[in-house]
């Protein structure tokens, strides 16, 4: 598969939320949606298979949101990678590498509007050496502490691409 | 960066004055926060006797930190009955209890004399004069 083609999109609905602090689903005109607190760190994880024919390179994650109400301000997230590897990874613990950073950016002025952000991951640690084939999981979260933006961010849709 | 676990208030905005929005547990691993809206909260939770419970918390903040304090008060016991089933069951026409009730009553106030050569089933004549 060339550089730049998707690999895997995430629904909300696809969601395996975490024990606590965990994003809710809501409805937003039909469009179903994942809410990320703005006071505290809530998280939403996803299960997928990065296709057979990935090219080896690095990936880079983007996420389609949008603001509940807040037309100022930004807002930001943190993605990490759990590689789920055959006979290796113990799925009785949590073993996500290093969160990067979407960098926080100015929200929509209209709150309805979706915003398009990515994090981009360099092959190998930061993806948890992830290979084609293999199991992984992705953790969203929304970086509070270095956002600005007021109320809820909705995660409309998240999408994987080989960069 | 600031994180926080455990209990925490979320304030409606920064400061000493602000409204508290709510109170999460973020459980046992740490979370990051708004440190500005988020503020841990201290337990001020006094050691019980015998015969004591907590109250209802109250929480107060100071912008910082948040104080929940736990009052001390005498434990209430629980009634193992329904009141009202009882209540029904006092008032009902026929009903023992009802007759019962009234007897007890009318004994206490004097109405009926106490009789030391009561028979049982003058006693049970009477009580069920008082059913209906």
């Amino acid at each position: 598969m060339a550089s730049g083609a998707t690999l895997v999109t995430f629904h909300p609905f696809q969601n395996e939320p975490p024990s606590s602090n965990y994003a809710v689903v809501g409805v937003r005109n039909l469009h179903p949606y994942l809410a990320f607190d703005t006071t505290t760190g809530w998280s939403a994880v996803f299960t997928g298979i990065l296709p057979r024919a990935y090219a080896g390179g690095g990936l880079t994650v983007y996420l389609h949101t949008m603001m509940a109400s807040a037309t100022t301000g930004t807002v930001g997230y943190t993605v990490s990678i759990e590689r789920m590897d055959d006979s290796s990874l113990d799925l009785d613990a949590d073993s996500f590498a290093s969160a990067q950073t979407v960098t926080a950016a100015t929200v929509p002025g209209t709150s309805g509007q979706t915003l398009l952000q990515s994090a981009a991951f360099t092959s190998g640690a930061q993806m948890d050496s992830l290979a084609a084939g293999e199991q992984f999981r992705i953790k969203i979260t929304r970086d509070v502490a270095n956002d600005t933006a007021a109320g809820d961010a909705q995660l409309v849709m998240a999408e994987v691409k080989e960069t | 960066m600031a994180s926080l676990s455990g209990w925490v208030v979320v304030l409606e905005a920064p400061g000493a004055g602000a409204a508290i929005k709510d109170i999460r547990n973020l459980g046992k691993a740490l979370v990051d926060v708004k440190r500005s809206l988020v503020l841990p909260i201290v337990e001020v939770k006094p050691a019980l006797s015998a015969g004591q419970e907590y109250g209802q918390p109250t929480i107060t903040h100071d912008g910082v930190t948040a104080t929940r304090t736990w009052p001390v008060q005498t434990a209430k016991v629980e009634a193992d009955f329904d009141q009202e089933a009882l209540n029904q069951e006092l008032t009902a026409p026929g009903s023992v209890l009802r007759g019962l009730a009234l007897y007890v009553f009318r004994l206490a106030k004097g109405t009926i004399p106490i009789n030391s050569s009561l028979t049982l089933a003058q006693f049970t004549s009477t009580v069920r004069s008082l059913m209906r």
